[in-house]
């Protein structure tokens, strides 16, 4: 991708990616889901995980899987709040750059 | 490299930061070899690159995190360490806030600046001012003396003149009762009372010649400097 991916849209789409399984997800999970949307290296979303559970952002919890231990993430209610937040801030950003890009189309 | 080398080197690595971080990356490592399956080990070791990278990114992230804190502000989100700025009107607001926090700078600056060099500034109009009452000063002094000396000097003319016609006198009276005594002598006081007499003279006549024509002289010319002073300023002043 030739366009920045910067730690505010990373834990956007990290909180998106979580909140999409209700019961919680793993993180190798994310990892997968992130990439599958965003090229980023496997390593680099294991801080933003870390960083969003201390925010409060995040909430973990583990559970057995396969006989042995497996961590949980799932959204904390400030997660949802922060989440709903990035939407409402996202679709105002691309909605403004999208109709620079398409060539002054203000009537919607 | 497989599993077990890259997790022990990585453990290694993160020595240096907090226990509780520490085991919260071995676990999720962990975690995540296990949930690639044996099969995919290998992959995931590339995919990673090195331990070293993995704990440089832990570390980095760790050391961010101390110094700007994340906030769910009235603002919005806020941490400082975002490279896209997603706009929404509050933060514009906010931005041009800033910017105009930004431009009220350099005027504060400029005041606090004009405040402290005042004293340079009065200083420097003070030493303008000095300068041109000392220039002022200087001229009417040069004049003063040359006046003074001039009077003084014909005054002194007048007092050696005076002097000396005295002094010629004594000696030509002095010389004749000595030449009655013995000659040789009386007639040289004579006529040194005489030469004497006659420098007196020559004095006296030099003062009125001075007083007479000097000095209308020097006051006609010492008006005419003044004036011309003023005059000048005036047009100046006029245009």
């Amino acid at each position: 991708m030739v366009f920045n991916t910067g730690a505010t849209l990373l834990d956007a789409i990290v909180l998106a990616v979580v909140s999409q399984e209700e019961q919680g997800t793993y993180g190798y999970k994310i990892t997968q889901d992130v990439r599958q949307v965003l090229d980023v290296s496997e390593s680099t979303l294991y801080p933003v995980l870390r960083r969003l559970q201390k925010d409060e952002c995040l909430e973990v919890h583990d559970m057995e899987f396969a006989g042995r231990n497996r961590r949980y993430y799932k959204l904390t209610e400030k997660g949802e709040a922060q989440l709903q937040l990035y939407r409402i801030e996202w679709k105002s950003y691309t909605s403004k750059i999208s109709r620079l890009f398409e060539g002054g189309k203000r009537d919607e | 490299m497989n599993r077990v080398e890259f997790m022990q080197q990585l453990e290694c690595l993160l020595m240096d930061i907090p226990e509780n971080d520490r085991l919260d990356a071995i676990a999720y490592y962990n975690d995540y070899f296990d949930e690639a399956g044996a099969e995919s080990e290998a992959q995931v070791i590339r995919e990673l690159g090195s331990p070293e990278k993995v704990a440089a990114i832990i570390k980095e992230d760790l050391n961010s995190a101390g110094n700007v804190k994340a906030e769910y502000t009235e603002h919005g989100y806020e941490d400082g360490r975002d490279s896209i700025n997603i706009n929404t009107p509050i933060m514009q607001e906010t931005v041009s806030q800033e910017k105009k926090k930004k431009r009220d700078f350099p005027l504060a600056l400029i005041i606090i600046l004009v405040i402290f060099a005042s004293p340079i500034l009065v200083g420097i109009g003070g030493g303008a001012l000095g300068i041109i009452l000392g220039a002022l000063g200087a001229v009417f002094g040069i004049i003063v003396a040359v006046i003074v000396i001039v009077f003084s000097l014909a005054i002194a003319m007048l007092a050696c003149g005076i002097a000396c016609v005295v002094a010629g006198a004594v000696l030509i009276v002095v010389g004749l009762m000595r030449a009655v005594i013995s000659g040789v002598e009386g007639l040289v006081l004579v006529g040194v009372g005489g030469i004497t007499f006659a420098l007196g003279v020559l004095f006296t006549i030099l003062f009125v010649w001075c007083a007479f024509k000097w000095l209308p002289a020097l006051f006609r010319w010492t008006i005419d400097l003044i004036q011309r002073l003023f005059s000048r300023r005036e047009r100046r002043s006029k245009a």
